[in-house]
Parts: C-alpha cells; sequence; structure tokens
C-alpha cells in the first residue's frame, strides 16, 4: 500500500529533524522519497511522528519466564505485542539467550505480535576457558563466537560473566579471572564481532577495561552504588562505550537476577549453566542510591551513547516507561522522587527520539531502523504530543500513540489496533564464514548434536540477516 | 534401491526428545535406525510398545459412523465433524501429547470458539506441578545442567526405564558431564517408588512407599532438613536419613518425578509437597526438580497454556475466565460434556472406566494413526501422519526446550495439525 503522512512534526535525530513539519511517503515496507499515487493519505496535522521505537533490552522471552505467567507475574505474549504497540514500540531485543535455549527465546519471540525481534547471545566461557587466557586463540575464537551468533540467529554477543568461576572447588584450576577476558574481548575484532554487550554487574565497575568503543554496558543504573561508581559509567562513555540506563520505576516488578542481587519474594530459579543459577523473585527496589543516580545519568550526559532501558521488568517494566519519559521531560514531573536534587534538563522529544530510536538501532545495527529518511522500515509512532504538551498529560500521550505504522502496515489508527497481526521479523547477525565447524568448540558439553543447535526458521518466522 | 540416510533426527517417542538419531530409508520404509531405544523402534517401524514385533494397524481413510464406521472422503468426515462440534453445548478437545505444538494451538483455538474443554492427557499430574509452583516457586534447568554438574539424581514415582528409557544414558546417571568426568562413578542415585523395579541395582537407596502417601516421606524429608523432630515416621526412616544427608551435601541435585504421584487421587498434595521439599533443599544447596514425560509433547502442551492462558490448568472456555475452576483435571465432571475430539490418545484404553463409560455416550471424533481400543466407539475417525516421523513439528523437552521435529517417510495423510485447522476453519465461519 502507498501512504502518505500528511502534516506532522518529524523527530528523527539522525536526519536533523527537530520538529519540522513534513510528509511522509510509504510504499510496501519502506519510506520513500514520493510516490506517483497514494492509496491512503493520513492527516496527521500537529502530532509528532518519529519512528518505531526500539527496546535494546527488555526480558520479554528469557527461558523460564513462561513459568512466572503461571503465578501471575508477567504478560502475555499478545499483552507484551500490544502494550508495546501502543506505547509507538515495533521492535524488542531479547537480552539473555543461550545457545540452549536458542530456540525457546525465538519460539516466544515468534508468538508475541506485532513487534519485530531480536536477542543477544550469552555465551558461556566455560566452553573456551583454555581459548581466553590469552589472546594466542584471539581469531579462533573470533570465528567461533561469530558463528555462534549466526547459528543462534543473534543479533549481538552478550558476556554475562567475564570470568569462569566453577562452583565445585575441585575445578578451581579451570577458573579464569575477569581481568584476563576483559583483557581477551577487548582485543577482539570489529569487523567479526562489531561490539560485545556486557552484563553489568557491580564488580565490573571497579575493573580497569581496555579498548572500550568494543563495549556496551547493560542497564548500568542497576549497579551504581555510589559516585564513584557514577563516575566510572562516565568514564566509560569517554572511552567510547556506549550504555543503556537501567531507570527505575519503584513499584513492585519481577526480578531477574543473580542470588547476591535478589530481593523480594522468590519466584524461581533457572540454571543456565553460568557460575550462579539466575533468580526469579518479586519485589520493590530496596532503598539505595542506583535509581537516583540512573536519573542522574539521564538528565547529566550528552545523550549520543546512551540507550533507554529499565532492564524490563527487573527495574520497571515495559508498560511504565511512559512515566518515566514524563519524568525525563519535565522537572516538574520528578520533584517528588527524591530527597537529593537532580541535574536541571528537561528532554525534548528529539532527545526522546534519541535514546529510544537512533542510539538503541545504532548498537543493534539495523542501519534502516530508527530513523524516518528515504529507505527506512516504514515504522511509524504518531503521538498527540508536542513541546508544550502539558506534564501531567504527557505519561497518557506516550501510552497511546495515535497511529502505529509496521512495516507499512497500519496497526493503530485513531488510539484503537486495528490490525494485530503485520508481517513480523527477526533481525540477526550473520556471518561471511561459511564452515560451521569452528563453532563447534562452544558446543562440547550440549546435550544436543551441533547441527540440531541451529535455530531453524521454524521458530524464527521470516528472518532479516544483518 | 537408493538409500537415504537422516541424521541427528529427533525421536518423537518419549519427553527425552533424543536428537541423536540416524535412520536410513528406502522405498519411503525405514530400512535401519541407530541411537534408538525400544520406544523410538515401535516409533519408527509402526510396531506396538510392548511387542515390537507386531505391526500397529493403521487407520487408512477416513471413516464416519453410518450403522458401523464406514470409510468415506476427506471432506466428508471434516463436514461431520463440523456439524457434531456446532450441535455440541460444551465439547472436550483431549489428548494432543503426541502433537506437535502448532497442532495443540489450533486445539485450543477449536476449544475457545465452542466455548468448550480443553486439557492436555497427563494434566492431572502435571497442572499441580506447575500449580504448585505459586508457593514453592520453580527450580529447572535445562538436561544439559544436569548432565553437567549433577551428583544427586532422584527418581520419584517413576521408572525411566520403561517411560524414557535413554533418559538414564543420556541425561542423569550414565553421560559425562563437565564437572562430572566419570560419569556414573560421580553420581549417586536414590529411588522412590511402590514396589522395586530396574532401578534398585543402580540406586544407593531404594525407598518404598504405601501408594498415593508418597508426601509422608516428603514431609519427613522436610522435617530432617530443617532438624526437627521424625519420631512418628513408620517407614524406611534409615533410607530416609540417608537420602536426606546427600542431598543435603551434595553440590548439585536433580530429582525427576512422575505419574506414580498420582496415585490414589493424591497428585496435588504429592506434588505440592515435592515442590515444597525442593524449595527447602534449596536453602542449602541447588536442586533442580523436572517431570518425567512419557509422551513426547505433554510440555509443549502445559507451555502452551501458559503462554496463553497464563495458568496450567486445563482450560475450560464455558466460563469468562477460562482457568478460574483451578482444577487438576476436568475428567471428573466429564458428565457435563456432550461431545468429543480426541487427538493422539486412546480414553478407552487410558482412562478409568467410569470415565470411559460416560465417553461411550456421547459423540467422539478421533485423529489418530492407529486403530485403537477408541477407534470403534467413534462417529468419525481421521487418519493422520504420526508427528515426528512423517510430518514436521515442533515439541518440548522435558526441560521446556523446543525442537523441531523433522519428517523422513513422506505420506498421503495430512497432519494432525491440518485436519484440526481445517475443522476449525469450518468452525470459524460458523462462528
Amino acid at each position: 500500500m502507498k501512504i502518505r503522512i500528511q502534516g506532522g512534526r518529524l523527530y528523527d535525530p539522525k536526519n536533523n529533524l527537530n520538529g519540522e513539519e513534513g510528509d511522509i511517503f510509504i510504499e510496501g515496507e519502506q519510506i520513500v522519497d514520493r510516490t506517483s499515487t497514494v492509496d491512503r493519505t493520513i492527516n496527521v496535522s500537529g502530532r509528532a511522528i518519529m519512528a518505531g521505537g526500539i527496546d535494546i533490552h527488555s526480558h520479554v522471552a528469557t527461558y523460564g519466564l513462561n513459568l512466572t505467567r503461571g503465578i501471575k507475574c508477567f504478560y502475555s505474549p499478545t499483552e507484551i505485542g500490544r502494550i508495546y504497540a501502543k506505547m509507538g514500540y515495533t521492535h524488542v531485543n531479547e537480552p539473555f539467550m543461550t545457545q540452549l535455549t536458542a530456540n525457546y527465546v525465538h519460539h516466544e519471540l515468534s508468538s508475541i505480535p506485532i513487534l519485530d525481534t531480536s536477542s543477544f547471545l550469552v555465551v558461556n566461557l566455560m566452553d573456551i576457558e583454555e581459548k581466553i587466557r590469552s589472546t594466542k586463540h584471539l581469531e579462533e575464537v573470533e570465528k567461533a563466537l561469530s558463528l555462534a551468533v549466526a547459528r543462534a540467529k543473534a543479533i549481538g554477543l552478550k558476556i554475562y560473566e567475564p570470568f569462569v568461576k566453577y562452583a565445585q572447588r575441585k575445578f578451581i584450576m579451570r577458573n579464569v579471572r575477569e581481568k584476563k577476558v576483559l583483557k581477551f574481548f577487548s582485543s577482539i575484532s570489529k569487523e567479526r564481532i562489531p561490539r560485545v554487550i556486557m552484563h553489568t554487574y557491580p564488580k565490573l565497575l571497579k575493573r580497569e577495561i581496555e579498548n572500550l568503543g568494543t563495549y556496551h554496558f547493560s542497564h548500568v543504573g542497576s549497579v551504581m552504588d555510589s559516585e564513584k561508581d557514577y563516575e566510572k559509567v562516565l568514564t566509560y562513555m569517554d572511552g567510547g562505550a556506549s550504555v543503556d540506563l537501567g531507570l527505575f520505576d519503584f513499584e513492585e516488578n519481577l526480578k531477574i537476577s543473580t542470588p547476591k542481587q535478589t530481593y523480594g519474594e522468590i519466584c524461581g530459579s533457572v540454571d543456565m549453566g553460568l557460575s550462579e543459577p539466575i533468580i526469579f523473585s518479586r519485589g520493590k527496589t530496596p532503598e539505595g542510591e542506583a535509581p537516583f543516580l540512573a536519573l542522574k545519568l539521564a538528565l547529566s550526559e550528552p545523550l549520543k551513547r546512551i540507550s533507554f532501558s529499565t532492564d524490563s521488568p527487573v527495574n520497571a517494566s515495559f508498560q511504565a516507561y511512559p512515566k518515566i519519559f514524563s519524568w525525563l521531560m519535565r522537572a516538574e514531573n520528578r520533584d517528588n522522587l527524591f530527597e537529593k536534587e537532580l541535574p536541571y534538563f528537561e528532554y525534548s522529544l528529539m532527545d526522546i527520539a534519541r535514546i529510544t530510536r537512533q542510539n538503541p538501532a545504532d548498537i543493534l545495527g539495523l542501519d534502516n531502523k530508527g530513523h524516518l529518511g528515504v529507505g527506512a522500515e516504514a515504522d511509524i509512532a504518531i503521538y498527540d504530543i508536542d513541546e508544550d504538551t502539558r506534564a501531567d498529560e504527557l505519561k497518557d500521550r506516550f501510552s497511546d500513540c495515535a497511529y502505529l505504522i509496521k512495516g507499512g502496515d497500519i496497526v493503530i489508527e485513531d488510539h484503537e489496533i486495528v490490525n494485530d497481526r503485520p508481517q513480523k521479523k527477526t533481525y540477526y547477525r550473520g556471518t561471511e564464514l561459511t564452515d560451521d565447524e569452528p563453532a563447534r568448540i562452544l558446543t562440547r558439553y550440549s546435550t544436543f548434536r551441533f547441527e540440531n543447535l541451529k535455530v531453524d526458521q521454524v521458530f524464527t518466522g521470516k528472518e532479516v540477516k544483518l | 534401491m537408493a538409500e537415504t540416510l537422516y541424521e541427528s533426527v529427533i525421536c518423537p517417542s518419549c519427553g527425552c526428545l533424543c536428537d541423536d538419531i540416524d535412520v536410513v530409508v528406502a522405498d519411503n520404509k525405514v530400512k535401519s535406525i541407530r541411537n534408538v531405544c525400544q520406544w523410538g523402534i515401535n516409533k519408527f517401524f509402526f510396531t506396538k510398545k510392548f511387542t515390537s514385533t507386531v505391526k500397529r494397524g493403521r487407520v487408512e481413510r477416513p471413516m464416519v459412523r453410518e450403522n458401523n464406521l464406514v470409510e468415506t472422503d476427506y471432506e466428508t468426515a471434516v463436514s461431520r465433524a463440523v456439524d457434531i462440534l456446532k450441535r455440541s453445548r460444551k465439547p472436550l478437545v483431549y489428548g494432543l501429547t503426541n502433537s506437535g505444538y502448532y497442532a495443540q494451538n489450533v486445539a485450543l483455538d477449536i476449544a475457545r470458539v465452542l466455548k468448550g474443554w480443553f486439557e492436555p492427557r497427563k494434566a492431572v499430574l502435571l497442572s499441580p506441578y506447575y500449580s504448585a509452583m505459586e508457593n514453592s516457586g520453580f527450580y529447572i534447568a535445562p538436561l544439559d545442567e544436569v548432565r553437567n554438574s549433577a551428583d544427586v539424581i532422584v527418581y520419584w514415582g517413576c521408572n525411566p526405564v520403561h517411560s524414557t528409557p535413554k533418559h538414564l544414558a543420556r541425561y542423569s546417571l550414565y553421560p559425562r558431564g563437565r564437572c562430572k568426568e566419570r560419569g556414573n562413578l560421580d553420581r549417586v542415585v536414590f529411588t522412590v517408588d511402590v514396589a522395586e523395579n530396574e532401578l534398585v541395582r543402580m540406586s544407593r537407596k531404594y525407598l518404598l512407599v504405601e501408594p498415593g502417601a508418597d508426601f509422608i516421606a516428603m514431609e519427613t524429608m522436610i522435617k530432617l532438613l530443617r532438624n526437627e523432630k521424625v519420631e512418628d515416621y513408620e517407614g524406611d526412616i534409615a533410607a530416609i536419613q540417608d537420602m536426606v544427608q546427600y542431598m543435603a551435601r551434595s553440590a548439585y541435585g536433580a530429582i525427576f518425578f512422575g505419574l506414580g504421584l498420582s496415585r490414589n487421587g493424591n497428585a496435588v498434595r504429592n506434588v505440592e509437597t515435592l515442590m515444597a521439599l525442593v524449595k527447602e533443599l534449596n536453602r542449602k544447596t541447588r536442586f533442580v526438580i523436572i517431570p518425567l514425560y512419557d509422551d513426547f509433547n505433554t510440555n509443549g502442551a502445559m507451555q502452551l497454556l501458559l503462554r496463553e492462558l497464563g495458568s496450567p490448568v486445563p482450560a475450560d472456555f464455558s466460563c469468562d475466565h477460562p482457568a478460574d475452576h483451578g482444577m487438576p483435571t476436568l475428567l471428573e465432571n466429564l458428565h457435563e460434556i456432550d461431545a468429543a475430539l480426541v487427538v493422539g490418545e486412546d480414553p478407552f484404553w487410558s482412562m478409568p472406566s467410569e470415565q470411559s463409560d460416560l465417553l461411550k455416550k456421547i459423540p467422539i471424533i478421533l485423529i489418530d494413526p492407529f486403530w485403537t481400543r477408541t477407534t470403534n466407539k467413534c462417529q468419525v475417525v481421521f487418519p493422520t501422519a504420526i508427528t515426528g516421523v512423517e510430518a514436521e513439528g515442533i515439541a518440548y523437552r522435558m526441560d521446556g526446550l523446543p525442537l523441531k521435529l523433522r519428517k523422513v517417510l513422506e505420506t498421503d495423510y495430512p497432519s494432525d495439525e491440518v485436519i484440526l485447522d481445517d475443522i476449525y476453519q469450518r468452525l470459524s465461519e460458523s462462528f
């Protein structure tokens, strides 16, 4: 279908559009310069137009999450798709997928309607413990990892534990310390692994890390317990690292964490073969500096390397995003959150577009997403918002976009979902390597045969290889 | 005659979903097969489960009941099935544990559109397991982690030698793992059951319990773990003490349980207490608990219920909230239903007679590749391709990881997913 979106204000940092009025033309799944004919014109005068939102870090398909639905802790896939769509989001990235759980994660993601999906592959470094003690085997490991990412249909590589630590003491000689692992991954080639996603945990902020441009640090807000930690994050960003925020909403949330970081009522645990099990728990954020420092970081840094996240559902459920946007956009909305004073900085709609569209797209390597330029995917959200929208109305306006177009299909029209089955895709990073054999070292202790660990399209649906 | 080798095929015979099966096919028949257990042989060679030299009778054409069952064409059978279901006030959709995930999904949609019941086989045991997570939490792991790390294995109310034959060899006792380099020499097995079985020789201790009274032993173990007095236990207290000591001292343990816990109608109490025991164990060490499924996609049906309805209990779509009844099985109220759509299940073999007698009074639509005790009592019978042998599909392993089932044989029979989808499409047009 050929669609013309007429008269809205465009917010697109990548193309330097900061509220300028303009028309957008859509042909098929893409934004085009202009079409000779138009099947449908949507008049959106005065409304804000942004690319579809991209959530870089949201646990929507983590192994074990389905069990929490039985104890009424989490949304159904249909609810996830619809809530995100109403907020103007069109893409969600699952941050925790292992080689073993890749089929599971993709099957779960494919059951979420409307949204395009992607995921980070968490590798178990125990599989390559003897190869990462020095950079001697760097090329071999790079090949194995890039193949593993492609075979698992993941979009990026994530290191959850940058160390090898056996729970059983008799294997202590196999342990590898953080320092060696970080040095190894700092040397990794950007051509094969464009960015290493690091799970941020408290001790990581005590380390000296080289070649920071290689890294993206996840939900940094979760672990900043002191000004020193805050300064360290700034140092990492000055060094070229990107971060996502991990902001809090102070409500009772489902937490997915290591045993030491657990609070509230425990819902269960999942053993993924790492040094500690992953604990699912439910509770309110305990008092501490982290929520304040997370918001302070969001309000005080140039936004170039920051993406929005709440580590959903851990620090705040994705449903709370509009509330947090309203905090970021108006100082009066966040007045009563903390006793201490936050920096006075108010996000513009352009800034919101940057941290929820452009920056996540850059980190995930989605060149055709996160902006409104010619050739971009026709994922477009239109809100009843302008720069003068009242502070107390922002939350509701962000929760309920007026129009959502996903891949050229109209999903929301006049605030109503009119089509909840538009075409959706799984984005993953491919590799130029044709021989899968180097990846075999990562599957030595699997109960699955090597060939069955490659994710089939039956789990992913339509795939887009980057 | 040209032979084709299919390597690393997933075996659709039990919840282990072993993925190391190599099948040689010639002239569209399985000629030889490697790495397979007895159940797998029966599945790929279409033979009887306990007498593998005897071929199972294949339903060859769709049938509808006139006075007797008479063969008919597919369209007529679909029309008859749709007529029965449309006339029904409250139909039951039952079975489905030997179907692929998408077939289960369509079956759920059929129950939803008809405002009927949806109950997977074995729900009576598994619903309490998932429901008990509300109080005790869940403690799960991929079987890979059990193989890599577990030093204590407990089989409770199940016999893997019969229900999941390669479980011991691939996932629990025998295989070498990352931290268990000597396989069974690094592990200890405990078994709890009502009678001795093949596991006696492999187990460090074999604890006998009264049928349905497993919870007494479990409660005793919980007390021992809490250092409370256990003077009133009448069974083999020495075995229990030994078990508890080992479990508490282990670095990593795994409990597998089966249908034995549902004896005497005590499934809910037994499973809840077992989950409480695992919760208690996790205060001291790491323990996971995984049910043993003897049908290959029982877990798929439970994952589907959780995903779609947010509840592990069978669905009753005649109510506004299909899971609010909270019962682990709806079959105790079987007198309420007036038609049944049975998929890949033989209720006249597996149900107690008081339940199957009720089924005799209502029209049954059966989708099954083979003749069973149920076939002759049906109004409509559909032959179908065997999922995982003649049709593709997705199945969930007992640890909740899905795998793609392949097809190694060509067939003209439609898959159960296709049949269910045709019925659903026709029903959707009417409602």
